[in-house]
């Protein structure tokens, strides 16, 4: 019973571990998405001047991942509801909030831009755009950083975390 | 007076001392040195706890034997 209760324990530290190492690994994936998605956007607005809710489901099936379902959820809430972009978005990110691995940080780069989406002029938003994209390309590059001590660090911690409560409870 | 007991506390630290050994090393190689210092106080806070009870034991026994009460 003992042995069972600390394998148990174990099993739930490393899981824990392994779990906030996912945050660490998926983070800059999905910033790199979110981007990627920015950029299509970019050229949908600057070459092809689609409509938004258009816009948003094309990009969609163009990337994947969490970022493409928010993309999809975006799009059709755009053509059917009249709220704000922004409001949207804001929607979006609670809806998706457990498979988004962003933090606070990423997302209010992406609410900014939406409140200067569809209210101004090409040229406007496009500026506003390419702010973003030099965001998150920022946030991007200190994710990365972070991943490559952090990821290893709780894939490493989990487990030893585990093995010193069984230890002490022992 | 060794029992078994006893000697499971003895590999009980051992085996807290370990592992946070390497936590602290894990937290120093991921440049968290305040971790690192906070880990190894920590471990060391637990395991006086561990020991400040047998110390107290063997301070009871000690008086026992020489009858002082």
């Amino acid at each position: 019973m003992k042995l069972f209760g600390s394998i148990c324990l174990f099993l739930a530290c490393t899981g824990y571990g392994l779990i906030r190492a996912r945050y660490y690994r998926e983070r800059p994936r999905q910033l790199q998405q979110l981007r990627l998605a920015l950029q299509g956007l970019e050229t949908e607005i600057e070459y092809a001047q689609t409509p938004l809710p258009v816009a948003f489901v094309r990009i969609a099936s163009r990337i994947n991942g969490p970022v493409a379902g928010l993309c999809a959820f975006v799009g059709s809430e755009l053509a059917e509801s009249s709220r704000a972009v922004d409001e949207i978005f804001k929607t979006a990110f609670t809806k998706f909030d457990q498979q988004l691995y962003l933090t606070k940080e990423d997302r209010e780069v992406i609410c900014l831009l939406a409140a200067t989406l569809g209210i101004s002029d090409r040229k406007d938003q496009l500026k506003h755009l390419k702010l973003a994209s030099s965001n998150l390309h920022q946030l991007e590059q200190r994710a990365a950083e972070d991943r490559t001590r952090l990821e290893k660090m709780w894939n490493y911690l989990g487990p030893l975390l585990g093995a010193l409560i069984v230890v002490l409870l022992y | 007076m060794i029992g078994s007991d006893s000697i499971d506390i003895v590999f009980q630290v051992a085996g807290i001392g370990v592992l946070v050994a390497a936590i602290s090393a894990i937290f120093k190689s991921v440049d968290k040195d305040e971790f690192a210092n906070w880990t190894t106080l920590a471990g060391v806070i637990i395991i006086l706890f561990i020991i400040v009870n047998k110390v107290g034991e063997l301070f009871a026994e000690i008086r026992q034997v020489f009858l002082i009460h």
